[in-house]
């Protein structure tokens, strides 16, 4: 009896130790390769891609080596079938992956009155480690649209009448209807002084040019901002259901 | 052995020791998982997840041959998600080294398949390679093709519910490729454009300014060069090696200092003095390449005067002689 009691102490030691051991293998542990698949246009790799991609390009770019290099250029000596990335440290962030992610891909506006304007949200990130930085674009593919393919809720004018796609305004009173967006978090726009400031999202329907809705000219280590979407009605519509599509295009920099 | 060959003060002691371990690394691993679960945190809450590799390249692609060029996408969330590429011209902004993406392709030599690039399905965690092939004929002009390779995922989740407006979202992520058609390296021809900054600044403000680079050549180069603020007795007050962004082909780039050259992270960054600065001083702003032999060139060379005073401080002397002027003369 006495052992069982003086074995307590290192016995719950024990158990800590293990579930820490065991919940620190299963977090760290890396996923497993298998084999690889091929098309005309696309090679498809099951497993880890950072393996395949530090072998590639791990050997050739030593940070201190190109400091104060003085002709460094991006095209290098080119051979047949192949290509050159480029020789210079500045490369260093030019290997490293660019990478974009959407928290929700239904933006649910609920049924739409002229009383009050309904919302949702997303969030997107992005990691960006090239030295030129990154954009995230966005245009709607047409305003939202009834479901009798006629009727339509017309993009936000804001309170003021003069907000568009490039400018943002104040939106806050519910008989003024429309379809915009707020951004808010890192690297948006400037004229999203508050979250009461909303923009039209460019319209592809009509060719205007997609707008960005993050952007950076530095290195991004995760990215994030919170778009929020705002739709009412003017009371002018008719009811029923309106859908619309979105697309967000992220591009790092050169 | 047992527990029975040490004293109890000695098994007190071993018990209470081995409490605290335990209790510490139950403590530690308690501590780690919100920073692994940040780490990740974007894997888990996301529905699309996308990265891609390289994020830019440059390719010369002599007239005559051929070349291939190879992106490699990763599906990073937990869903299977359709894919679909498509190449586009890019154009730069003239400031920065974010792209302009185009709608249409103005590139010749793409060999694109009849059937297209295709659409393909990736599954979460998988990687898919796509490579491009490019043919220029002989004899074709020498001129620079910047792209973005575009991944568009489709959203076929269109399922829509009864008595609710929606928005449908999709993502597209890129990757740059800047072709240049030409059988050799063309020599550098990067000048300073113009230095911006302001005329008059507070020495007790910090002090910032921006050149911008621009390209002669019809292919992109790497900026180089430096920069550096002197005094009116011509002393350097400060020093900065101008840092290697690219400055694609015909168009203009501001350039970006080097910063913590010598620390662990040589970085870009502004031109930007905290030091205080009194008198006249200059701005100069040179760029260099090194030719063939070697040697290093200095392209151009501007400068750009600036007086730097304490403002607040001069302020209120000129009021004062205002002041005392009007006192002693008008009021008199």
């Amino acid at each position: 009896m006495n052992l069982k009691l003086s074995l307590r102490g290192p016995t719950l030691s024990l158990i800590f130790i293990c579930i820490g051991l065991v919940w620190l293998a299963l977090r760290l542990a890396p996923p497993a390769l298998a084999e690889s698949l091929s098309s005309d246009s696309f090679l498809i790799t099951f497993g880890n891609f950072n393996i395949t991609s530090g072998e590639k390009t791990g050997g050739g770019y030593v940070l201190t080596d190109t400091v104060g290099q003085i002709g460094a250029g991006p095209y290098g000596e080119y051979g047949v079938s192949s290509y050159f990335l480029g020789g210079g440290f500045q490369y260093i962030y030019q290997i490293q992956n660019f990478s974009f992610s959407i928290s929700k891909l239904n933006i649910d506006l609920g049924t739409l009155s002229s009383s009050a304007f309904n919302t949702d949200f997303h969030t997107l990130s992005i990691t960006a480690r090239g030295a030129g930085g990154y954009a995230v674009y966005a245009y709607e593919g047409h305003p939202l649209l009834h479901d009798d393919d006629v009727s339509t809720i017309a993009d936000t004018t804001c309170n003021s009448g003069s907000c568009n796609q490039v400018t943002a305004g104040i939106w806050t009173t519910p008989g003024i209807g429309g379809f915009g967006f707020n951004a808010s978090g890192d690297d948006v726009p400037v004229d999203f002084v508050t979250t009461d400031y909303y923009r039209q999202f460019a319209n592809n329907s009509t060719a205007e040019a997609m707008q960005a809705v993050m952007s950076s000219s530095n290195i991004a280590r995760v990215a994030q901002a919170t778009i929020t979407y705002k739709a009412g009605l003017s009371g002018s519509e008719a009811a029923g259901d309106y859908q619309t599509y979105v697309v967000y295009v992220a591009v790092p920099g050169y | 052995m047992t527990l029975s060959h040490f004293s109890r003060k000695q098994t007190r002691l071993f018990r209470l020791s081995c409490l605290l371990c335990g209790g510490l690394i139950l403590f530690l691993t308690i501590l780690m998982t919100p920073i692994m679960a940040q780490n990740q945190g974007v894997d888990q809450i996301s529905l699309v997840n996308l990265s891609v590799s390289p994020p830019s390249a440059y390719l010369r692609l002599k007239p005559g041959s051929s070349a291939t060029h190879t992106i490699t996408l990763e599906n990073l969330s937990n869903s299977p998600l359709t894919i679909s590429p498509e190449v586009v011209d890019f154009k730069p902004d003239g400031q920065t080294g974010v792209p302009q993406v185009q709608k249409t392709l103005s590139f010749p030599y793409l060999d694109i398949p009849e059937s297209g690039l295709g659409t393909l399905t990736l599954e979460p965690k998988q990687t898919a390679q796509l490579t491009l092939k490019f043919k220029a004929p002989a004899g074709s002009q020498v001129k620079e093709y910047p792209m973005t390779i575009l991944f568009h995922h489709q959203n076929n989740d269109l399922t829509v519910t009864s008595g609710n407006s929606q928005a449908q979202i999709s993502a597209s992520i890129g990757s740059n490729l800047v072709v240049l058609v030409a059988d050799r390296d063309l020599e550098p021809q990067l000048k300073v454009k113009s230095i911006q900054a302001p005329l008059i600044t507070d020495t007790f403000q910090v002090f910032e300014f921006s050149p911008l680079l621009e390209n002669g050549q019809v292919s992109a180069t790497i900026a180089s060069g430096s920069a550096s603020i002197k005094n009116w007795q011509g002393r350097v007050a400060v020093n900065w090696q101008i840092f290697p962004d690219v400055v694609l082909g015909q168009s203009t780039r501001q350039a970006q200092a080097l910063i913590d050259i010598l620390g662990d992270s040589p970085r870009p960054g502004t031109f930007k003095l905290k030091s205080k600065l009194w008198g006249i001083h200059s701005i100069q702003v040179s760029t260099t390449h090194q030719n063939p032999e070697g040697a290093m060139v200095i392209d151009s060379t501007q400068s750009r005067y600036f007086l730097a005073i304490p403002i607040i401080p001069s302020l209120i002397l000129i009021l004062l002689g205002i002041l005392a002027v009007y006192i002693k003369f008008i009021k008199r």
